[in-house]
């Protein structure tokens, strides 16, 4: 067993490309974090224009085949191409796209080869921005019971419904949406997804206002989410994805990527903050780091941090050797989850109520500590909540299943 | 053995309720809060005439000198809300810690003031670039200059006090906050209710000054009686946030049934519930124990810990039965969380709680 990332001559080679490109093409402004709406608002754009050159050189989505318009990527390249974008600041894609992440991921499985050419290359290009369209006010949990209605009307359907906590700011091209297609179908046989156009006529988005709302990407703090209103709106059936009623097996492959199955390797950026801050600061004339309490707390979070990212990594690896996973994904989605709500509580003792301000003199780690106040308690819950992914860990080891027979 | 409340703290508890029903209920807190608006005016005056503001000041004062049970019954109702924390910090912070002081004019008419709602006074106790050790007076030489954090409820208040220590003489300084000596900046982020508050060249002469001794038995228990206080006020939050998530898991359906009925959601529940049970017992034991000032300052800082911990974890919980929705600052939930942050280093973080608590039990001798 070798932990360590070891690169070919090709890799190493191909890691020089990467970091020359990134260099250059990175623009400046997404190298800093934006300090206000408008400035989150400009970055927007550069973020976009960057996606368009990413997706050119099939890079945007580095895992997806050629012929869609990734590059189809090796296990290791794709780890060059996140570690280079990471040390700038940067992620791929630098936008929220989760609709392009896990649509164009299900569209790949479920789709037709029509279907494939026309929505998987403007995604991986950076052409369309998409968001996933699933939780309703009465609709969390429990996917399966969504009740956005698509009917069918000759060669459309006609789409009538709210979702809520979709998106980001600045809006989407695309929509990657549920619905309940069949009201006198059985649960799990009634319900189809749509990839459809986000300006047709009868939707509406509607500003959202959470606790905590992710920006365009971890280093952007000015996000909000979205409600979406259908009323009667006309989708062509060529938008339909997977068949009509069979969305809960496309489900299925969202969901698993959703739920952790894609792994990561990625560090929790705000270790090193916390770090760096407890052995800086000084509270009564004495540096953070000479308490042994902090020492200790700093060692724990430290661990409790290395375990998930490792199980990422696990997670990562495994995928990509197309390695079946049963309960892992859920158990990374699970840890992070905890670990996030965890650290609120370990970062207020550390560092007290500078954790709880995001003020220019005042606020701990730049800010990042009192976002993570916040980021702990409502990461909790999209994606599925802490305690689906327990339920789906459970199922993943075989809890139960012969009381079924 | 009788556990129960007597029948005026129950009569004040239930009055003290149907005032944050009718003027402080949960839209109009949310209203408040997204504006960052101040209190309205005509609660001041409500709570002045009830004479709640007075409960823990002597009745030559101008208070009503009620049991620390009485009072609590007060805190915990206004936590329900949360109602915004310059009542609990006048009343029940710095009316007992002022209460403490020697008798003097000037204490007297302090009091008086605080009493009748004419002044509204929340303390400024942490310099900038220091974490919780108790009150400590800042030494100045006539002039007060001091860079001050985290302070709460400034927005509704009339003053903000602050320990000082000038030619050997201990005080608290009154320093209004309209002066134009002091600035005041509200925080943003989580803290949305603290402020961090800047005093420049503050001639002290012509500020309100009440003697007093920091270190003295009489304002060590002042302080237990503050920290007995906000403990109320959280416990009340924690009560408040266990009928919210029960309301919610009774009335939410997912996958054909109430979410109530199932485990994990009343696993959450019972968090809820043992911490919130856990920190009212921890303080009632404390609040029946005043006659013995020892065991009530031992007692009182065990029930500070419990109730930290408790509004965290309640609050966490909360989030966990009501998911997304929870995080909607309309449904009122997050007034809780915030609140459940703000107090947590407010006269002390857990961990400094419970070793006062060892060291009122005589199990060490000094907290360092």
């Amino acid at each position: 067993m070798d932990f360590q990332l070891t690169y070919s001559a090709e890799q190493t080679e191909f890691r020089a490309e990467v970091r020359e490109w990134l260099e250059g093409e990175t623009p400046q402004s997404l190298r800093t974090k934006a300090r206000s709406e408008a400035e989150s608002a400009l970055q927007y754009q550069d973020r976009r224009t960057f996606g368009r050159k990413l997706g050119e050189r099939g890079w945007l989505y580095p895992s997806l085949p050629k012929q869609y318009g990734g590059s189809g990527e090796s296990f290791e390249r794709i780890i060059v191409l996140e570690e280079e974008s990471h040390r700038l600041g940067v992620s791929l894609p630098p936008y929220y796209d989760s609709g392009g992440k896990y649509g164009a991921a299900s569209i790949l499985v479920w789709g037709t080869e029509e279907q494939k050419q026309k929505f998987i290359p403007p995604i991986c290009r950076g052409w369309v921005r998409t968001w996933q369209l699933l939780s309703e006010p009465s609709a969390g949990s429990d996917l399966a019971a969504v009740q956005t209605r698509a009917v069918r009307v000759g060669d459309e359907f006609e789409i009538t419904g709210q979702k809520v906590y979709v998106g980001s700011a600045h809006g989407a091209e695309r929509l990657w949406v549920i619905t309940m297609s069949d009201p006198d179908a059985p649960r799990h046989h009634n319900l189809s997804w749509f990839m459809i156009d986000a300006d047709l006529p009868g939707i509406d988005i509607q500003p959202q206002d959470l606790l905590s709302c992710h920006g365009e990407d971890e280093s952007d703090i000015f996000g909000f989410k979205n409600t979406i209103y259908f009323d009667h709106v006309r989708v062509p059936a060529s938008s339909l994805i997977g068949g009509e009623n069979n969305g809960w097996k496309v489900a299925g492959t969202h969901l698993a990527l959703e739920h952790g199955g894609r792994g990561n390797i990625r560090t929790k950026k705000i270790w090193g903050q916390l770090l760096e801050y407890c052995q800086t600061q000084t509270v009564d004339g004495r540096p953070l780091i000479e308490d042994w309490s902090v020492r200790e707390r700093l060692a724990e979070i430290h661990l409790r941090l290395e375990s998930v990212r490792l199980l990422g990594a696990r997670n990562f690896w495994l995928a990509a050797q197309g390695t079946k996973m049963t309960y892992e994904g859920p158990q990374l989605a699970y840890l992070q989850k905890l670990t996030g709500l965890w650290l609120t509580k370990q970062i207020i003792e550390l560092l007290g109520p500078p954790a709880l301000t995001n003020d220019e003199q005042l606020g701990a780690l730049a800010g990042e500590a009192e976002r993570q106040q916040r980021d702990g308690i409502v990461d909790m819950h999209p994606g599925g909540t802490a305690d689906i992914q327990k339920m789906l860990i459970a199922r993943g080891l075989g809890l139960g299943a012969k009381s079924k027979g | 053995m009788d556990l129960s409340l007597t029948e005026t703290e129950q009569l004040l508890g239930q009055s003290v309720r149907d005032f944050v029903t009718r003027s402080a209920g949960k839209d109009r807190l949310v209203d408040l809060h997204a504006q960052r608006a101040p209190s309205p005016s005509d609660w001041l005056g409500a709570m002045a005439s009830a004479g709640w503001l007075g409960l823990l000041i002597p009745v030559d004062c101008g208070g009503s000198a009620a049991s620390p049970m009485e009072a609590a019954m007060l805190f915990h109702e206004l936590g329900r809300g949360p109602v915004p924390p310059a009542w609990l910090l006048t009343a029940g912070v710095c009316a007992p810690l002022l209460s403490a002081a020697p008798d003097s004019a000037l204490r007297t008419q302090a009091l008086r003031e605080m009493a009748s709602g004419e002044s509204v006074v929340v303390p400024a106790f942490q310099v900038a670039g220091t974490r919780w050790a108790g009150v400590r007076p800042i030494a100045c030489d006539g002039s007060l200059t001091a860079e001050l954090t985290f302070a709460c409820g400034v927005e509704d208040s009339t003053h903000i006090a602050v320990p000082v220590s000038c030619r050997g003489e201990e005080s608290y300084a009154l320093v209004p906050t309209t002066h134009s000596g002091v600035q005041s900046r509200p925080l943003t982020g989580f803290l949305a209710a603290s402020y961090a508050v800047s005093i420049t060249d503050l001639d002290l002469d012509e500020i309100r000054l009440v003697p007093t001794a920091l270190s003295s038995e009489r304002h060590e228990h002042g302080l237990a009686l503050a920290a007995a206080m906000v403990s109320a006020y959280q416990v009340g939050s924690c009560e408040r946030l266990l009928e919210v998530a029960v309301a919610h898991a009774n009335e939410r359906v997912q996958f054909g049934q109430l979410i109530g009925a199932f485990q994990r959601v009343q696993d959450h529940v019972v968090r809820i519930v043992n911490g919130l049970d856990s920190a009212r017992w921890v303080l009632y034991d404390a609040l029946a124990s005043t006659d013995d000032a020892t065991a009530f300052i031992s007692k009182a800082w065990l029930a500070r810990a419990a109730a930290i911990d408790a509004h965290w974890e309640a609050a966490n919980a909360a989030h966990e039965v009501l998911a997304g929705i929870g995080s909607d600052p309309a449904h009122g939930t997050v007034l809780h969380t915030a609140m459940s942050r703000l107090l947590h280093d407010l006269l002390g973080d857990p961990s400094y709680c419970r070793r006062r608590h060892g060291e009122a039990e005589g199990w060490f001798t000094s907290l360092d």
